[in-house]
């Protein structure tokens, strides 16, 4: 008994955290992308990383998901959806959320690297002299 | 003529002894060195082997030790090198590196063109020396004397006392660089835009640079253009300067140079470097144009040595 206790409190936990995660939609049609920023250890290395997303809407709509022009996924007059893959980033790339061409949301995917920009010098070291 | 050639051809021995065989000595340790290191992106570059530089971020490093650059003029100080500042900074476009101003756009990964400024280097010559050198005239030219003003009198050489104060000037211009693995080529053209010397300059470098057990190297050699009116300015003699006015031509100036550091710890090094510049600056009478051209008489010496030896240590 006290067993089944502890998993009610669980799943009732697991349920606060994920009405938490999901967040109130307050707009007509929200997302969440995640993650947002990829990191390397290199400059000028591909990124890989699990990228998912979950939009809903008040009403049902018809939405695809674009990555620089690249359509990932639609979905055809739904009030939810989700889509997940593993993406490998050659460079920074915005996420879209378009309906019928039509930009409903818009999401940067930005690369970092540990090891900071560098240039080689344009001029020699020790010039002055 | 005959003789001519053969000033010519004793210059090159003299030349050949003193510089060709210690460079050819330096050039087999860079041919014998593991290469390394492509671009600024990689683990090699970040252990200084090739002159990276973190962007946004000021580099300051101070070498202390022994060294000077020569003075070519007659009357010219030496500079000495105890202390020298290595400072620098480089953002997404613009960049400041040892006293230049710049700002480059990427052509591709291997080409940066720049629009560049800085100071004319030229005027840097004319620092008096002490008393005791300007009256150390030396006689220069196997030719003969130049007459000036007075018939009647004969000089041999001029001090730069004895001239009118020659101008500093502010050069803008161009640079494009191509740089490729250790390789790195720069050609550079300047112009007067402070008006001081109405003249021009240009420059083509030739850099490579090696990671070897010994240290990390780097050699270039340059071949620099400078114009009539740049070279006359600085090195001609005036009706101003109370002579017979003697007139520059444009003329090459050839130089090489190596580049010797080795990192002690994350923030020593020893370094060395070493410059030879041949200067190339004759003159002709303008009132006697028929006369052969000869080396301007304020120079004491048709090269310009620099020398360095010591350590660095990185602040930034």
């Amino acid at each position: 008994m006290q067993g089944l206790n502890f998993l009610a409190v669980l799943v009732f936990s697991s349920g606060i955290f994920a009405a938490e995660h999901t967040a109130p939609c307050l707009d007509a049609v929200c997302w969440i992308v995640e993650p947002t920023v990829c990191v390397v250890d290199k400059q000028q290395n591909q990124c890989k990383m699990a990228l998912s997303l979950h939009w809903q809407s008040q009403q049902p709509r018809s939405f695809c998901a674009f990555l620089d022009d690249t359509q990932l996924q639609c979905w055809q007059q739904q009030q939810q959806g989700s889509w997940q893959q593993s993406l490998l980033l050659k460079q920074n790339s915005v996420l879209q959320l378009r309906e019928q061409q039509q930009l409903i949301l818009e999401q940067s995917l930005t690369i970092l690297s540990r090891q900071p920009e560098r240039r080689r010098r344009l001029v020699a070291p020790w010039s002055v002299f | 003529m005959v003789k001519c050639l053969h000033q010519i051809f004793a210059k090159i021995q003299v030349m050949a002894s003193q510089f060709v065989v210690p460079f050819a000595c330096i050039f087999c340790v860079a041919a014998s060195a593991t290469a390394q290191a492509a671009g600024c992106t990689d683990d090699a570059s970040a252990t200084a082997t090739l002159p990276c530089q973190t962007m946004d971020q000021f580099h300051f490093s101070l070498a202390m030790g022994a060294g000077f650059r020569s003075n070519p003029l007659y009357g010219g100080r030496n500079m000495p090198l105890w202390l020298m500042p290595d400072l620098a900074y480089y953002g997404q476009h613009w960049f400041f590196d040892n006293g230049t101003l710049g700002y480059s756009w990427a052509l591709s990964d291997a080409l940066t063109l720049s629009l560049v400024s800085r100071l004319n280097e030229e005027q840097g010559y004319f620092r008096r020396a002490s008393l005791s050198n300007v009256f150390s005239a030396q006689k220069i030219a196997d030719d003969g004397p130049v007459q000036r003003n007075d018939p009647s009198i004969y000089v041999d050489t001029v001090e730069i006392g004895q001239v009118n104060k020659r101008p500093w000037a502010l050069d803008g211009g161009l640079q494009l660089d191509w740089q490729k693995a250790q390789w790195q080529v720069k050609a550079n053209w300047w112009h007067d835009i402070s008006n001081e010397y109405q003249g021009s300059h240009a420059k083509i470098t030739v850099a490579y640079h090696v990671s070897h057990r010994s240290g990390d190297w780097g050699f270039s050699s340059a071949l620099a253009w400078k114009s009539a009116q740049l070279l006359d300015t600085y090195y001609g003699i005036s009706a101003e300067d109370g002579g017979n006015p003697d007139v520059a031509s444009a003329g090459f100036q050839p130089e090489v140079g190596v580049h010797w550091s080795y990192a002690l710890n994350e923030h020593w090094a020893l370094l060395s470097l070493y410059r030879y510049r041949w200067l190339n600056i004759d003159l002709q009478n303008s009132q006697e144009p028929e006369v052969a051209t000869q080396q301007s008489p304020l120079l004491a010496e048709a090269f310009v040595r620099s020398w360095f030896i010591g350590v660095s240590y990185r602040f930034y």
